[in-house]
């Protein structure tokens, strides 16, 4: 599995379970749902691109 | 024994049903067995995805050679991995089992009974190794604190301090 694709996966597995966690209803399910999902998705790709520029230790 | 009362509110306040009873039983059972706690208060559908979403999540862990932690003195953050860990009731046992060998929580002293610590942190260690290693062990603690979560919740809703909502009523979207 990829590093994309496990951080996919725990970012799914991590907002369904606060979907159903803090909503009683599908609808507000679904917004918290995307809400975290996309935060998460987002906000990793976020950071990665602004580390992209600090070299690994040892790479150099 | 349960009680339950139904409570009417004017305005866009729903009926709210408050049922209390005694929290042992079913955080004892959400602590067991992720979801059941839910499940035993009927709450069916979150009860089934959350023993799903747990249980994938542990299993991923697994999968992806992670490790349990047990408490160690030199590293006094490991008493917190530990407790997050122990969340998950017996599913952690067995990745006790897995990771040390034996069902174990608390690392050897260096000073006292170094050839153990060194036994089993050969053991831990070759699962190092694996690319995959920190995800499992992520995937390890997010389980173990969603199951902390869920027997919370299990026991809020039992002293009524988290009411459930009326099928029939449809309020303004608001976190229950």
């Amino acid at each position: 599995m990829s590093h994309l694709m496990i951080m996919s996966l725990h970012s799914l597995l991590v907002s369904t379970f606060f979907a159903f966690l803090t909503r009683d209803r599908a609808r507000g399910r679904i917004r918290v749902f995307l809400f975290l999902f996309v935060g998460m998705m987002v906000g990793a790709m976020a950071l990665a691109w602004v580390m992209y520029p600090y070299p690994l230790q040892g790479r150099q | 024994m349960a009680t339950t009362a139904t409570a009417s509110e004017a305005g866009r306040e729903a009926d709210v049903v408050v049922s209390t009873r005694s929290p042992w039983v079913p955080c004892l059972l959400a602590w067991a067995i992720p979801g059941a706690g839910h499940l035993l208060l009927r709450r069916t559908t979150a009860g089934l995805v959350f023993m799903a979403v747990v249980m994938t999540t542990f299993g991923f862990g697994l999968a992806l050679n992670g490790t349990v932690y047990a408490m160690d003195p030199e590293q006094p953050l490991s008493y917190l991995s530990t407790l997050a860990n122990a969340g998950l009731g017996p599913l952690d046992a067995w990745a006790r089992v897995r990771t040390f060998g034996d069902l174990r929580y608390r690392m050897p002293d260096s000073r006292t009974d170094r050839v153990a610590r060194e036994q089993i942190l050969t053991r831990v260690r070759q699962r190092y190794g694996a690319a995959t290693h920190s995800y499992g062990r992520t995937f390890l603690l997010t389980a173990g604190l969603m199951n902390l979560l869920l027997v919370l919740d299990v026991f809020d809703y039992c002293i009524g301090r988290k009411p459930r909502r009326t099928p029939q009523s449809q309020p303004a979207e608001s976190s229950s």
